[in-house]
């Protein structure tokens, strides 16, 4: 009624825009920003911020948290949610669930394993996804990997459908996959798949470690069946000139700038 | 702007070279000129550029080996995956021939090096044998076979022409399919008789209607049976000649080849490399602020 009026009056634009606050869309999106655009929590503590959003829409500013501790649980919770919508995700698969991972160190020294899934839902479309990222404690073991990765996979009720490991060539990850099946069989779970099958290797390494073959000749096995090779490589001297050109000289990044 | 190669990046060293190649004639004109600068002040600069001058004959050897490498980058382009489609994990049906392709051309190219005498033709001959190294670790996993099977352009009819000089290999292969078939073909007929039992009749529907329940059962759509033949009609049935996608080939053909549609799903999942994780990392993951929420969970 009231609205028929503004309207009427056209003062609709006015209307518009002293629509109530949604306060839900405003969480999320105040969620989003904070985690897309990698702002630290606290930024909602900032007195300027809060100024400036006191500015935009003076009744805002009660929904904002006065602590990033908040937004903290409140980004758990959309990680708890996030989990909760993949582990359905991969119930529903009408494949074998693949795992890729790998394992990274960050610059203060903690090692974390990123792992990957991949399935194909029931309209036969391929489908990947991060699933999980924990910190390896102790020693880099593939035993340390393969209870680390089970307890993943329980956690998303995958075990029965794990399919194949797409990983690098480090033998730790050999290990990795046979004591995954151990670790496996401990829990009660057979595996279908033997470890010896399940272990594929990750192509672009394979490519990689050709190539770096190719041009280096490193690999000590090699050189040992055949000491002919040894003297080989080096005579790639070209390579190796140029790639001491690039160090050596700084100014070389202004060649671009003189040959044009 | 000059690349230089790193051990992070996959294929540094074939763009840094690509890079010199393009710019070659600036380099050149670049080294002349300061070399001249540096013996006109005398500093020993000058020696250390001529040592490392490159001249016409190492351009054609980085020639060379842009060359050897292309395939190389092309590759893990092609299946590193993520493609938003029918590829997007990056193809793991690619992956043997993609091996015999590269072993092939590493032979080609040892005997033409090694008729020129070139000390191109060792490199080679090292990466050969690397490349073999992982070609028969593949050997261990049925899945590279499999996946070259599940493939309606090429089927085992590939791997039966490519590798027809080493018939215990073609034979390891076809029982390896059989192998998998097998497993398959037992899965599926535990599970079909409960499968169609709970599509065709509804609780509800047969209380309401008690004569439709015999009538579902005896006129109702019967699950296709899984038989022995059906691996032997698929790889009888001729090569498909379009370039069709091999999902989307077995999505047309589920109905009938039940079994080796449900490996199709599995097997055609599977990525052809770990890059993803590569992604997650090289992305935004670890940045500092994220840490605190990672730890705890």
């Amino acid at each position: 009624m009231l609205r028929q009026i503004l309207m009427k009056w056209q003062l609709a634009p006015i209307f518009n825009k002293l629509a109530p606050l949604h306060v839900d869309t405003f969480h999320k999106y105040l969620v989003d920003w904070l985690l897309t655009d990698r702002i630290a929590f606290r930024q909602v503590e900032s007195p300027i911020w809060r100024k400036f959003i006191a500015t935009l829409r003076p009744e805002a500013i009660s929904h904002v948290p006065k602590s990033g501790d908040t937004i903290r649980s409140w980004a758990m919770n959309r990680f708890d949610i996030a989990c909760t919508e993949i582990k359905q995700h991969l119930q529903a698969s009408i494949s074998n669930i693949h795992i890729s991972c790998d394992m990274w160190s960050s610059p203060n020294g903690d090692a974390f394993l990123g792992i990957v899934a991949h399935w194909m839902d029931i309209h036969h479309i391929l489908h990947t996804a991060l699933i999980a990222l924990p910190r390896i404690m102790g020693a880099h073991t593939g035993e340390n990997i393969a209870i680390v990765l089970v307890d993943i996979l329980e956690k998303y009720n995958i075990c029965e459908k794990l399919g194949y490991m797409m990983l690098d060539n480090a033998t730790n990850n050999d290990t990795a996959v046979e004591s995954l099946d151990s670790e496996l069989i401990w829990r009660g779970i057979i595996p279908v798949i033997s470890s010896e099958e399940r272990r594929l290797r990750c192509f672009g390494h394979i490519l990689n470690l050709v190539v770096k073959a190719l041009l280096f000749g490193k690999d000590e096995t090699v050189l040992e069946t055949s000491k002919d090779e040894i003297t080989a490589w080096r005579k790639l001297a070209p390579l190796a000139s140029y790639t001491i050109l690039c160090v050596q000289s700084d100014h070389l990044r202004n060649v671009e700038i003189t040959s044009t | 702007m000059l690349h230089q190669d790193n051990d992070i990046w996959w294929n540094s060293t074939y763009d840094m070279i690509q890079c010199a190649l393009q710019l070659q004639e600036a380099i050149d004109r670049y080294i002349v000129a300061a070399m001249a600068e540096s013996r006109k002040s005398k500093s020993k600069a000058a020696e250390r550029l001529e040592a490392d001058q490159l001249h016409p004959p190492d351009w054609d050897e980085l020639k060379v080996l842009y060359n050897l490498l292309s395939p190389f980058k092309e590759l893990t382009i092609e299946l590193q995956g993520n493609i938003v489609g029918a590829r997007m994990n990056g193809a793991i049906f690619d992956v043997l021939p993609a091996m015999d392709m590269l072993l092939n051309t590493f032979e080609d190219a040892k005997l033409a090096y090694k008729a020129q005498k070139s000390h191109f033709a060792s490199c080679i001959n090292l990466a050969w044998m690397k490349l073999d190294e992982y070609y028969n670790l593949s050997d261990n996993s049925p899945v590279y076979v499999v996946a070259v099977m599940l493939d309606p352009r090429l089927k085992l009819q590939y791997i039966e022409s490519r590798w027809s000089t080493r018939p215990e290999w073609i034979e390891m292969a076809q029982e390896k399919v059989r192998t998998m078939f097998n497993h398959y073909r037992n899965k599926c007929r535990s599970s079909v008789p409960l499968a169609s039992i709970s599509k065709s009749v509804s609780i509800s529907s047969a209380l309401m209607h008690p004569e439709s329940t015999l009538r579902n059962w005896k006129y109702g759509p019967i699950a296709p049976v899984p038989h022995r033949q059906e691996l032997d009609e698929y790889s009888r049935a001729p090569l498909e000649t379009e370039d069709v996608a091999p999902i989307d080939y077995w999505k047309a053909n589920k109905a009938k080849y039940p079994i080796l549609a449900s490996m199709a799903w599995d097997i055609l999942s599977i990525p052809a490399m770990s890059s993803e994780v590569e992604r997650v990392f090289s992305g935004y993951i670890l940045k500092m602020e994220s840490l605190t929420l990672v730890r705890n969970s």
